[in-house]
Order: structure tokens, then C-alpha cells, then sequence
């Protein structure tokens, strides 16, 4: 028999899938289900009533409103950093990728919590701003930028690679083929980083729909006004509102398999065309 | 379109990459800058490009002074190494780069580019690729989808960039008289780079020898050859082998032959003798005093035979020479020669007794004395 060093008897190997198996159902799929059964515990009427109530409307209105800023926002930032990082060798380069995975590695509420130190009434500008009208904590202003800081690294980690990958080649050719900077930008750097680009993207946007923490320090909680589609759920959860809880959370959870979907789809795509995966 | 480089000096860094390189190029030559890896060939090309600025000098393109002006507004045609084709555009969409991002007042109509770009790669004998992407290409085919891509923007100064450097020896091969060919027709000012001195030597009118970020020498390749100007042309061309000597009284003596004696302007003390192999001749031992060279082996090689000749135990090496057949063998050949100061005197031993040598294509013995006579000494220069 073939006995390769990398090969465990079947035993192991039955036990090690077993076990995989069970923690996923345990861990992700039943949780998932749980979400669906209770949001049609009442019913299919009942579920469809949770969305006739203007604060649930208002939350997903919110919510799209949020994400439909911050991501584009992210994505621009996120294309100019990683063309920096990914083209250029400067000082300090080290320091910006670390300031861009940053948010990865601060607690959420912790991303929030700056904005309010920042911006709130007893925050370093917060009484600056107040008397000159303007409301970015307790406001929508201050949803999106912590969405935006915590949702920032996704495009901009998945693009430094990639750009590192393709080199400056391309670019310098059309350059000497008499392109302009702009050009160049939108004819031969932006096509081919478009697929890692929308990858990003999608993460970005799963993240900034989902994103509770730190949208929960900075919202102030004010219901048809400053909650997400998360926050609602809390909200409405501890209001014993099960079906209506769960029934913004399958919608939230269904964006995400959307999400997910998508992304399968981008990675065998991107997997086909350049051999390598992000 | 005459190029005029000026002083240029460039560094990355700590790192030389141009240390003062001046020359001219002459409307409607083809020249190629030669040199090792590292020897500042490519940098020079980037400059000339305008991807790259020097630190000081200047180039001027038919009296145009290039300095700080961006590449886009050169209109110089430059095909990268890699060829740097744009792998999510077809073929013809990459031809027709050049022409697409002309400002809107000067670009060709659509139906005016199409014919173009159909015409250039007619020219290229890839006529039929257009709607193919780069991917899906050999790399001689992309060789020339990167060459028409450059010549679309009617370049007057094309800058080739190691052109066939990924491509294997038979397509090469045919491909460098294939361009050679195309820059007469097209009239243009060509400047290739390259490391391969045979491509140099073939195809260039003139060959710039660069080294560490100077040049070395500039020439046209037969005079290269026969009269380089320094030791590091002599051997970066071709083969050379080298022999101790001793200079006196401007006189070279190769040590333990005798007959070796050559006139040299090298100062006074230990000197290196470099002589191209094929003019180096095996004739036989006359008596005890003659040097023999001691040969190892015999190797056929080509038009002549290729010998290893080990040396006398001053430099205990083994070197190629060519060893001309037997019958032909019995004269003592002209030689080229290069003498250089070492920076100490090697002792050398006493010649050893005659051997002799067994030629495995002639299957005779066959007793050699070598003589050469260096006739064209050039002193190194710095």
C-alpha cells in the first residue's frame, strides 16, 4: 500500500471530518436556521408586518444609506492607498500598512468610541462643531464614519497585493504610448484590478451593513433615526419583538449569503483567469 | 532624429547606475548599448524614455532638451523586456492604444485607426491575431504586437529593451533580421539593448559597450572586435584567453614562449596577455627549449578544433583555444593581443618536458609548441 507522509490513517481522517462537520452545523448552520424558523414562527403575515412599522423601514433606509457612502468612500481610499503602497518604495510605507490593518485589529467599539472622543459634546471639537450647527455624533454623520473606519482595510488589503503582483510595466508602457496620468488610471490600471476591486467591494459592503459595535457607541440608539438594521434588531429584541428581531436579522443574514454568493462567483472567476486566489 | 546624451549621471540610492555616459546618436542609426547585467544599459534606455530623470546631465532629441519633459510627450516608441502588453485588451485594442489616447483635435477617426492598426499588424505578419488577447499568444507573436504598439504613435527614436531576451535561440534568430529590416523601411532611429554580443554584433551599426554605468567603448562592431579599447571589450567580446607576461623596455614576454614578444605601451612589470583563441596556433616542439603547451583534451568544435590547453602551474587553468587541423596547424598565427598590468608578479615554473597530446578526431599523436605573436597592443585605459 501507498503510504504517503502526508496521509492519515482513515480513522483519523473520519474523525477530523466528523468533527468539521459537526461545528459547522453547530456553529454556523444552525444559527442560520434558528434566524428563519423564528422570524416565520407567526406566520408569514406576521413576518411581513415587521416591515410595515417606520422605524423597521427607516432602519434599512439607514442602513442602505450608510453603506451606499462609506463603501464607495472606502473604495476610492482604499484604490488610492494600495496604489501607493503597491507602486511606490518610500519611508514610512511599513507605517501605512500597518495604520490600514488597523482597524482590523482594534475592537469595535473601540472605533467608535474615538469618534465620540472626537466629536461629542465633551470631545475634542464636539462643542466647536455644535455651535456651528453641525451634528456628528447621535447623528448620521458619525454612523458613517465608523462604519468607515472599521469597514476600511477590506479594499485596500485585497488591492496591495494584487497591484504588487502586476507591477508598473503596463502602466509605464502607456505612458510612453502617450497616455495621460488619467488615462493610464482608467484605460490600464483600473481594468486590471477590477475583479479584486469588486471583491473588496463586496466585502466592504457585507461588513458595513453588518456592523454593530461601533455604529452602536456613536447611533445614541434614537429609534426611526440613528438605528441600523443591527441596532434595530437589538432594539427590538429586547422588546421580546422575536419575529420582528429575526425577521430584520434574516434579512441581514440574507445579504450576506447574497454577499457570499457573489464572492464564490468572483473567486472562481478571478481563480480562472489570473491561476492565483487573493 | 539625433540624440544627444550629455554627461549623464544617475544613482539609486548609494548605487551607480549611469557615472557620466555621453554620446551621440545619428539620424537612422541602429545602435546597441551592450553590457553586463547591472552595467546601467536598461537605465539609460528608461532615461532616454523618460520613465526615469538623471541627476544631472542632459539629452536632446534634434536639439530639443528633454529634461523634465514626461514620456507621453516624447514620442519615443519603447518595447519593455516583457513586452508589457495590456492583458485584458485584444491585440488590436492594444495596437491602437496610442491612437485611442490622443487628444480628441488629433486622433484618427475609428475606421482610420482600425485600417492602421490592421496595417501594422499586416506589417508585423500577425494580421490575423487582432482578436485575440495577449494571453492567448507565443511570445514571439507578443514580441511584435509590443513592437506595433510602439510604432503606432509613428515613433522617429524606437527603444528596444533586451527584444528578444524571452524568446528561444531559433525565433530569435529570425527575428533579428526581421527587425533590422524593418528599421530600414520604416526609417527609423533605433536603440536596442541587449546582453548577448552576438545579437550586438549582428545586427547594429554601431555597438556602445557599457560597463558600470560608463561606456566603455564606441564602435562599430568589427573594429570593436579587432581593436577594443580596453581589457573588459576584449573579453566581454568574445572569447579571450589570458596569459601572464612580463613587460620591459616596451616589450611584452609571455612567460615560458620565448617566440611571444610584442610591442607594448604598458608600464614596466607583471602584465596580462589577452588573446583571442582562434589566433592562437599549435606547431610542432622544434627542440627542448620551445614551450609546449600541455592539452588535455580535444574537442571538436565547429570549423576548427576546440582545445582545452591547461597552462603551466602559474595559473593552473584550464582554457579554450581553437587548434586549426594538423596540416595547417604548422604556422605561426597572427595575434591580437591585450597586456595588462597585474598587481603582483606570479612566480611561473620551469617549462616543463615536451608532452604530447592525442587529437581524438585525427587519431594521431600529434606534438604542439604554442607561438603567438601579439601584434595590436592597447593599453587599459584607467
Amino acid at each position: 500500500m501507498n503510504q504517503s507522509a502526508t496521509k492519515e490513517s482513515p480513522a483519523v481522517r473520519a474523525g477530523l471530518t466528523t468533527l468539521t462537520v459537526v461545528l459547522l452545523v453547530v456553529l454556523l448552520l444552525m444559527p442560520l436556521v434558528v434566524v428563519f424558523t423564528e422570524a416565520l414562527w407567526r406566520g408569514f403575515g406576521a413576518m411581513l408586518d415587521t416591515f410595515a412599522e417606520d422605524d423597521a423601514i427607516s432602519a434599512i433606509r439607514l442602513t442602505l444609506l450608510v453603506a451606499a457612502v462609506s463603501v464607495p468612500m472606502n473604495a476610492v481610499c482604499g484604490v488610492a492607498a494600495a496604489w501607493c503602497i503597491g507602486r511606490f518604495r518610500f519611508i514610512g510605507r511599513g507605517l501605512l500598512i500597518t495604520l490600514i490593518e488597523l482597524p482590523l485589529s482594534v475592537s469595535p467599539v473601540i472605533s467608535g468610541l474615538v469618534w465620540v472622543l472626537l466629536f461629542g459634546a465633551n470631545g475634542w471639537f464636539g462643542p466647536m462643531l455644535s455651535r456651528a450647527g453641525i451634528h456628528i455624533i447621535f447623528a448620521v454623520p458619525g454612523l458613517i464614519l465608523a462604519t468607515a473606519f472599521v469597514t476600511f482595510p477590506f479594499v485596500a488589503r485585497i488591492l496591495i497585493p494584487l497591484m504588487e503582483q502586476q507591477g508598473v510595466a503596463e502602466e509605464e508602457a502607456a505612458l510612453t504610448l502617450g497616455a495621460t496620468g488619467w488615462q493610464t488610471f482608467w484605460r490600464v490600471t483600473l481594468p486590471n484590478i477590477r475583479w479584486g476591486l469588486l471583491y473588496g467591494v463586496l466585502l466592504c459592503n457585507a461588513r458595513a451593513m453588518g456592523e454593530f459595535g461601533a455604529v452602536s457607541v456613536v447611533s445614541g440608539h434614537v429609534r426611526g433615526q440613528t438605528m441600523t438594521m443591527p441596532l434595530q434588531v437589538e432594539a427590538l429584541f429586547n422588546d421580546y419583538e422575536w419575529v420582528g428581531a429575526f425577521t430584520i436579522a434574516g434579512l441581514l443574514s440574507l445579504l450576506a449569503l447574497l454577499t457570499l454568493a457573489v464572492k464564490a462567483m468572483l473567486e472562481w472567476r478571478l481563480g480562472e483567469r489570473s491561476g492565483a486566489i487573493l | 532624429m539625433t540624440v544627444d546624451l550629455r554627461d549623464l549621471r544617475k544613482s539609486f540610492g548609494g548605487a551607480t547606475a549611469l557615472g557620466g555616459v555621453s554620446l551621440t546618436i545619428q539620424r537612422g542609426e541602429f545602435l546597441a548599448l551592450l553590457g553586463p547585467s547591472g552595467s546601467g544599459k536598461t537605465t539609460l534606455l528608461r532615461v532616454l524614455a523618460g520613465l526615469e530623470f538623471v541627476d544631472t546631465g542632459d539629452v536632446v532629441i534634434d536639439g530639443r532638451h528633454m529634461q523634465g519633459v514626461p514620456a507621453r510627450e516624447r514620442r519615443v516608441g519603447l518595447v519593455f523586456q516583457h513586452y508589457a502588453l495590456f492583458r485584458h485588451m485584444t491585440i488590436a485594442r492594444n495596437v491602437a492604444f496610442g491612437l485611442e489616447v490622443l487628444p480628441r483635435h488629433r486622433r484618427p477617426s475609428p475606421g482610420e485607426i482600425r485600417d492602421r492598426v490592421q496595417s501594422l499588424l499586416e506589417l508585423m505578419h500577425i494580421g490575423e491575431l487582432g482578436a485575440r488577447y495577449p494571453e492567448q499568444i507565443s511570445g514571439g507573436q507578443r514580441q511584435r504586437v509590443a513592437l506595433a504598439r510602439a510604432l503606432a504613435i509613428e515613433p522617429e527614436l524606437l527603444l528596444l529593451d533586451e527584444p528578444f531576451g524571452a524568446l528561444d535561440a531559433k525565433v530569435r534568430k529570425s527575428l533579428r533580421i526581421w527587425l533590422r529590416e524593418l528599421h530600414e523601411r520604416m526609417n527609423l532611429t533605433s536603440i536596442f539593448v541587449t546582453h548577448d554580443q552576438a545579437e550586438a554584433m549582428e545586427m547594429a551599426d554601431r555597438v556602445a559597450v557599457l560597463r558600470a554605468g560608463r561606456i566603455e567603448q564606441v564602435d562599430v562592431p568589427d573594429k570593436l572586435y579587432a581593436e577594443p579599447a580596453s581589457a573588459f571589450v576584449h573579453e566581454f567580446l568574445g572569447e579571450s584567453v589570458r596569459f601572464e607576461c612580463i613587460v620591459g623596455q616596451g616589450r611584452a614576454r609571455i612567460s615560458g614562449l620565448p617566440d611571444a614578444i610584442a610591442a607594448t605601451d604598458c608600464p614596466p612589470g607583471p602584465a596580462i596577455a589577452l588573446i583571442r583563441p582562434h589566433e592562437i596556433g599549435c606547431v610542432p616542439g622544434r627542440d627542448q627549449r620551445t614551450w609546449t603547451a600541455c592539452m588535455p583534451a580535444v574537442r571538436c568544435g565547429g570549423y576548427g578544433f576546440r582545445l582545452l590547453v591547461r597552462r603551466w602551474r602559474c595559473c593552473a587553468r584550464t582554457a579554450y583555444g581553437h587548434l586549426r587541423p594538423a596540416s595547417h596547424a604548422i604556422s605561426t598565427c597572427r595575434a591580437h593581443g591585450f597586456i595588462r598590468r597585474t598587481a603582483r608578479p606570479r612566480s611561473c615554473g620551469a617549462p616543463r618536458p615536451q608532452k604530447s597530446i592525442r587529437c581524438c578526431t585525427q587519431r594521431r599523436r600529434l606534438r604542439a609548441e604554442l607561438v603567438c605573436h601579439a601584434e595590436h597592443i592597447v593599453r587599459r585605459s584607467a
